[in-house]
């Protein structure tokens, strides 16, 4: 697309999260300006996540940061327990074989993701 | 967006950005692919949570439509509090840009001219381009005419040709 100026002042793109929201069924309208603030709360959200994680890499005298040191820092930080699930089903041995670390989100709300569920139904059977 | 790889269920926030991103706050600092593949489901993750809780708020409110308001008491309620100074900077921002945007379209729509000018300046366009049709018309309608009757001639001479060469047209039958 030619030249695409940047209405607002963020860094993920607004029409993206729009859609990621209204993936849920039970999401309604969105006012304009919501998925604009939502960037700039993930971009802070982020930057929390990516520098704790930092901390346990250094912790472990590691060069890189790795999943493991991912999944030790959301499990000592309350903030971060929303993502417990996810980092769980990432390194199962399942998942390393997948290697899809889809959203578990609805396995907190119990909304029908069907492409989720089969999934969830799939590793269960393992 | 015109052309679109991946189905929708794959939704997720670009890896570029995410690299950028992890670029920006953990300078030379190495990260495994799996650990950015990680990071951009947490993304999502994050999202369905504010996403989530701001829809509670909603509901419990009388609004149909999912605010910044809400999205902000979301932060405050699941714990993000300390982002809510950036987030309200942020929003500012939005009103100013909306602002800016709806004084720009009304200043286009005047153009600093006045209605009764912009009026006239229709009528005489319409005027110009009733008068060209009309042109138009005309010399399509002579054109016609003149077809005729170049049509009506040749007809008419053919005809006569034929009468008077007919005796020649036996000697031709065997071409």
């Amino acid at each position: 697309m030619p030249g695409h100026k940047r209405r607002y002042n963020v860094r993920f793109p607004p029409s993206r999260i729009k859609k990621i929201m209204q993936k849920d069924t039970e999401v309604g309208r969105i006012a304009m300006a919501v998925p604009v603030i939502i960037s700039r709360a993930l971009e802070m959200f982020l930057k929390s996540l990516l520098t704790k994680t930092c901390l346990v890499t250094q912790s472990k005298l590691s060069g890189v940061v790795s999943v493991a040191h991912m999944k030790q820092c959301i499990e000592s930080e309350k903030l971060f327990h929303f993502l417990k699930e996810l980092v769980e089903r990432v390194t199962s041995t399942t998942a390393q074989r997948d290697n899809r670390g889809l959203s578990v989100w609805p396995l907190y709300r119990r909304r029908s993701f069907t492409s989720v569920c089969n999934l969830f139904y799939v590793t269960l059977n393992f | 967006m015109a052309s679109s790889s991946g189905n929708d269920d794959d939704l997720t926030i670009p890896r570029a950005a995410i690299n950028k991103m992890i670029k920006e706050t953990l300078p030379n600092v190495r990260v495994a692919n799996d650990a950015r593949e990680l990071v951009v489901n947490c993304c999502t993750e994050f999202i369905h949570l504010i996403s989530s809780e701001a829809n509670e708020i909603c509901n419990k409110s009388d609004k149909k439509t999912i605010s910044p308001e809400h999205v902000i008491n979301a932060l405050e309620s699941l714990g993000f509090a300390s982002y809510i100074t950036e987030v309200k900077d942020v929003l500012q921002e939005c009103k100013t840009v909306a602002l800016k945007r709806r004084k720009a379209s009304s200043r286009l729509e005047n153009l600093g001219i006045p209605e009764e000018e912009l009026l006239r300046q229709q009528q005489e366009l319409f005027a110009k381009a009733r008068q060209q049709q009309a042109e138009l018309a005309q010399q399509e309608w002579l054109q016609m005419q003149q077809a005729a009757q170049r049509a009506q001639m040749a007809a008419a001479s053919s005809s006569a040709s034929q009468q008077a060469g007919s005796s020649q047209d036996e000697e031709d039958d065997d071409v």
